[in-house]
């Protein structure tokens, strides 16, 4: 799939050499567990100062693409975090470069600033203990997301939308030039997604990649800087929001819905989706 | 455990920082610890003053307290001492990697396979240590792998891997018996061997399986940061870079040999593994690090304790300590049956 070519204008003027220098890009991929392949794509380039939207039907591979992205699961093909082989890279080194969020996660019995702390952990010595900077970083991922202030809370006395945000600190905390967020919006009510989307954009413009899966079309297109659609086992689209709403068959073939530009002031999302 | 009032002493910390002190729980485990080594010196059937006691520690004193002091309360207060911290360390070590609260080295059947692996130790190398220290790490790792794979192929209930170790247990438990049974000679006290009991051990023993417990320790000493991730999931401890496989199976390890190093001492004692951590666990939230390091001074604070009740609930009579660890520990077990999941995985 060369899917940053020249017909693509928004994609094209942030891409280039940075999604193989600091980005993820990866070649002849074939993703999957054991022998079965669920998802192939022949390039695709993911790159910093951006979010980018994987969209695509239930099982189509999502959340196996973040997972092989991120070097959790083996997959066939060449994947390079900022211009190195992901498979020389030790689990820390790769952790520095590219930050997993998988879209189920624990509650576990801690305070929300402990959780936090845990991001720093491939940015710790040896020993494992927190430093000077460790400390700042972890004060800063928290102010990031707004949740200085419920640093202290134990995550069991946090709602659902409080927890998301505070394991999005602990990436934030990992410091890592990529974050690939695994469905990060399932559980969050209108208000926290509407929240979420908006840290998102934040840590775009500060200069990180984040890459998010998601089966909520409306607000993928809504939020996105540029998309990618898997269906039939592979990349079927990718390109800016607004040419890929151009083209409905396509949407539609990876979807099952289209999406139309909503023209309503002050409405959430820019998109809705059409059956 | 006196721990739950450490609960709600809480510093006002930066973000970021340990949320709890742990001083106020070390300090009260050591001086509690003190005071039962103290007095487990002072107990004893034989009446030597204290004063003798004190001038033989130092190498003076009658000859009677010298025999007493050095041959029978201080190996006993010593093997207490390295039996207590390694079953209570290890029981929480597999917890952390297992995920489960009801993980311990006895309830799995752990102690049962080094116990043994240790009598088939002295029927092919009677009375040497180290050959006995080995085979029971090699008995504790072959029983905590059966148990874990049987138990993560069998089902997602925490429940499972008490039952995997239930009938594991009494395969090695009838193997134990079969052995004592045809060579009673090999055991000086079957009870005390086969519930666990600290009156056999020797300062020789003890002198082998110290530095064995102190490898045990900074092994998992320098598995705790990544430890510290494992609840977290699988998933997200791997995104934050923890080799999550790599670091179960060594705290498994980890965890054998210290059960492996109590067992070779005291016998197959139950109960500590799965009691301390617990209380620990209830009475302090701050990470794995720090519940470690509870269970290093409370887990001998437990077993010195019942083994002090052990020597004087029926005086003149002894009774091993793992009879006594039974009792407090079989209630605490059935209560942790019967209430909701907790801990530091959801």
């Amino acid at each position: 799939m060369s899917g940053n070519g020249a017909g693509v204008p928004k994609a094209s003027d942030t891409l280039g050499p940075d999604a193989f220098g600091t980005g993820i890009a990866a070649t002849g991929l074939a993703c999957g567990y054991g022998e079965k392949v669920v998802l192939r794509a022949d390039l695709l380039a993911l790159s910093r100062g951006m979010v980018t939207g994987i969209l695509g039907r239930n099982g189509c591979g999502k959340s196996t693409l973040l997972r092989s992205l991120a070097g959790l699961v083996p997959c066939q093909g060449e994947v390079l975090l900022g211009g190195s082989g992901l498979r020389g890279l030790g689990h820390q080194e790769r952790a520095r470069r590219v930050a997993f969020l998988p879209q189920s996660l624990a509650v576990p019995d801690m305070t929300v600033a402990t959780l936090v702390s845990h991001g720093r952990y491939a940015r710790m010595g040896r020993s494992k203990v927190m430093g000077a900077a460790d400390r700042e970083a972890v004060v800063a991922a928290l102010a990031t997301v707004g949740m200085g202030d419920l640093a202290d809370r134990r995550m069991a006395e946090l709602s659902g939308g409080q927890r998301q945000l505070a394991y999005l600190a602990m990436v934030v905390a990992q410091d890592a030039p990529m974050l690939l967020l695994d469905e990060p919006g399932t559980y969050l009510d209108l208000e926290h997604q509407v929240r979420l989307a908006a840290l998102l954009r934040r840590l775009a413009a500060a200069g990180r990649g984040v890459v998010v899966s998601t089966h909520d079309v409306a607000a993928a297109f809504s939020a996105c800087d540029r998309l990618v659609l898997l269906g039939e086992g592979r990349v079927l689209g990718e390109g800016a929001p607004e040419v890929l709403a151009a083209q409905p068959a396509l949407v539609r073939r990876c979807l099952g819905v289209a999406v139309a530009p909503l023209d309503v002031p002050g409405a959430v999302h820019r998109y809705v989706a059409v059956g | 455990m006196g721990l739950a009032a450490a609960r709600g002493d809480k510093d006002a910390p930066a973000a970021g920082d340990r949320p709890a002190s742990l001083v106020r729980p070390l300090v009260a485990g050591l001086a509690c610890l003190a005071a039962l080594v103290v007095s487990s010196l002072l107990v004893g059937n034989s009446a030597v003053a204290a004063a003798d006691l004190a001038a033989a520690l130092v190498g003076g004193g009658p000859a009677a307290a010298r025999l007493v002091l050095w041959q029978v309360r201080l190996p006993r207060v010593l093997a207490a001492l390295v039996c207590g911290s390694a079953l209570a360390v290890s029981g929480l070590t597999l917890q952390v990697a297992l995920g489960n609260d009801l993980a311990s080295p006895g309830l799995m059947g752990v102690n049962s396979g080094a116990g043994l692996a240790v009598l088939v130790a002295s029927l092919v190398a009677p009375g040497l240590a180290g050959p006995r220290l080995t085979l029971a790490f090699v008995g504790a790792m072959g029983a905590t792998a059966v148990v874990w794979l049987v138990s993560r192929a069998a089902g997602t209930s925490r429940s499972t891997l008490v039952l995997v170790g239930v009938a594991v247990s009494s395969v090695f438990s009838a193997g134990i018996d079969a052995i004592v049974t045809v060579r009673p000679d090999l055991v000086a006290d079957r009870v005390s061997f086969t519930l666990g009991g600290l009156q056999g051990a020797s300062l020789p023993q003890v002198a082998v399986a110290a530095p064995v417990l102190a490898a045990g320790l900074l092994g998992v000493a320098a598995l705790s940061g990544g430890l510290e991730l494992l609840p977290l999931g699988d998933e997200t401890a791997a995104g934050l870079g923890l080799d999550v496989g790599r670091w179960r199976v060594l705290a498994v390890c980890a965890s054998a040999g210290l059960a492996a190093v109590a067992v070779s001492l005291a016998g197959v004692i139950g109960f500590v593994g799965l009691v301390v951590p617990n209380a620990v666990r209830r009475a302090w939230d701050g990470g794995v690090r720090g519940g470690l390091a509870l269970c290093l001074v409370w887990g001998p604070c437990l077993l010195l304790g019942c083994d002090l009740l052990a020597r004087v609930l029926f005086f003149p009579y002894e009774l091993p300590v793992g009879l006594v660890l039974s009792f407090v520990g079989a209630p605490f077990f059935v209560w942790l049956l019967a209430r909701r999941r907790r801990g530091w995985r959801e």
